[in-house]
């Protein structure tokens, strides 16, 4: 086990990601960047901080890679549901680190918090897909929000999630399912590599239509 | 204990072309088995359904009777696979590698952590054992990648191309090793290299296209080769007369 967690760097990566995550979010708290827009007429506004929640993502990307597939596909010890509980772990630590400062100091951390989660939901739904290219799509969001996301000063499109204020209850919601979709994501891409469970269910599937074939053919001759 | 593929056919994808198709192979029990053929002819797909990282599409891999999809840990406990490319670690020293591996193959953490030491002794990395696996030469990641077979206790090693991109000394090394190993274990060896078939291979597989264009001793496959080759070239002269690449029909 010890060796799996020094692998993945449970023991030096992650806890330092969490740290400067944590560090940096509460240093740059008030420091405000301004962007150009691109549509509409208003330049954004947006908190340097906005973009420092993009270090856990990434550093759950960097744990995820840091798997060795040829030498653990043909293990006994599967390790799939472990990882996924070890990223989806860190990714509510983190939150919760967030969250927790919030309660103490000021809202602008619940803002941390949340875009955290959705941060973190991009980037393990992405993983499946994009492997090591997974944090650019958390740093895509961010940067359309920028460029994209305002209708007018100080106020985004709902659908931007990142630069909603903190208490906006439906930016949340959109965080937490995102982050839901990525961890079912992750979920679905481990049972596949169990290739036979998932080879049963495809077969499942296949008599399941052919079934029904059957049966629209039967009706066909009635 | 045998390990054998019953009439496996596989394709990569649904739609495609199978690259083995009802492929019928029996790894011999003992020695060394080199698994001999030209890039593409399917020795990797072999090996892998071999290994157990992929599912055949149709027919059954089976290891002393008992298919792999029924006895997938017993299975992947015994067989011991050495991919083409082995990777490495900047996180874990030789020897917590192999603990690392022993320990997904299933032994408890103190069993690994002892037979990982005794493991790198025999493929004479002792020295290397605190050493960061990233930093070792590819000749020395190989080895690693043996002593995890040996760490253990496989009943069957499936080596896949492990001697190429080495250097003619690292080479010699690595068949240093190999010898101590195949006299304790079966090893099954694929390769594209006719060099690798020096004398210490008990048995010969020819694979092209998917298919077994012979199987047999050593001795056997060198009686193919053309009656004026120089002794140095027989393998050479059996590989090209059995895969027809001298004119004649081929097997």
């Amino acid at each position: 086990m010890i060796w799996w967690l020094r692998q993945r760097g449970a023991l030096g990566l992650l806890p330092g990601a969490l740290l400067a995550f944590a560090l940096s979010v509460v240093l740059t708290l008030h420091v405000v960047l301004v962007f150009p827009a691109f549509l509409g007429d208003y330049s954004m506004a947006t908190q340097l901080s906005n973009f420092l929640c993009l270090i856990p993502s990434i550093a759950l990307v960097v744990c995820l890679e840091r798997r060795m597939p040829s030498v653990e596909r043909s293990a006994v010890r599967r390790l799939d549901a472990r990882d996924v509980v070890l990223v989806t772990g860190f990714a509510l630590l983190a939150t919760g680190v967030a969250a927790t400062m919030a309660l103490f100091g000021p809202d602008e951390l619940w803002t941390a918090a949340r875009n955290n989660l959705l941060f973190c939901g991009f980037a393990l739904g992405a993983w499946p897909l994009l492997g090591h290219r997974a944090t650019l799509l958390p740093a895509f969001w961010m940067a359309q929000a920028m460029f994209l996301g305002g209708r007018a000063r100080n106020d985004p499109y709902p659908w931007v999630i990142v630069t909603e204020e903190p208490g906006v209850v439906p930016a949340a919601a959109g965080a937490a399912a995102v982050f839901l979709a990525g961890v079912l994501s992750l979920i679905c891409s481990a049972c596949s590599a169990r290739s036979a469970c998932f080879l049963r269910f495809l077969r499942f599937l296949r008599f399941l239509r052919s079934a029904r074939s059957a049966c629209f053919a039967s009706r066909t001759v009635r | 204990m045998t390990l054998l593929l019953d009439r496996v056919t596989f394709r990569y994808r649904r739609w495609s072309r199978p690259v083995l198709s009802r492929l019928s192979y029996e790894v011999p029990g003992q020695g060394l088995t080199i698994l001999l053929g030209p890039n593409g002819a399917g020795k990797s797909t072999t090996m892998a359904l071999l290994a157990g990282t992929v599912a055949p599409t149709a027919g059954k891999v089976l290891l002393s009777g008992s298919s792999l999809a029924s006895t997938r840990r017993e299975y992947r406990r015994h067989v011991a696979w050495l991919p083409q490319k082995v990777p490495s670690s900047r996180q874990l020293t030789a020897r917590e590698y192999v603990a690392y591996v022993a320990w997904l193959k299933g032994e408890n953490r103190s069993d690994a952590w002892e037979r990982a030491g005794t493991a790198l002794e025999q493929v004479g990395l002792g020295e290397q054992q605190g050493d960061k696996t990233a930093r070792l030469s590819g000749g020395q990641l190989r080895r690693v990648g043996i002593a995890c077979a040996l760490a253990h206790e496989a009943r069957v090693i499936l080596l896949d191309e492990p001697t190429a991109g080495l250097d003619p000394h690292q080479r010699t090394v690595f068949r240093d090793v190999l010898r101590q190993v195949t006299a304790k274990t079966p090893v099954l060896m694929s390769t594209h290299d006719i060099s690798d078939l020096a004398d210490e291979a008990e048995t010969v597989t020819l694979m092209d296209g998917g298919r077994v264009l012979h199987h047999g001793g050593t001795r056997s496959f060198l009686d193919h080769a053309r009656p004026d080759a120089a002794p140095a070239r027989r393998a050479e002269s059996a590989y090209s007369v059995l895969m027809g690449l001298d004119g004649s029909s081929g097997a």
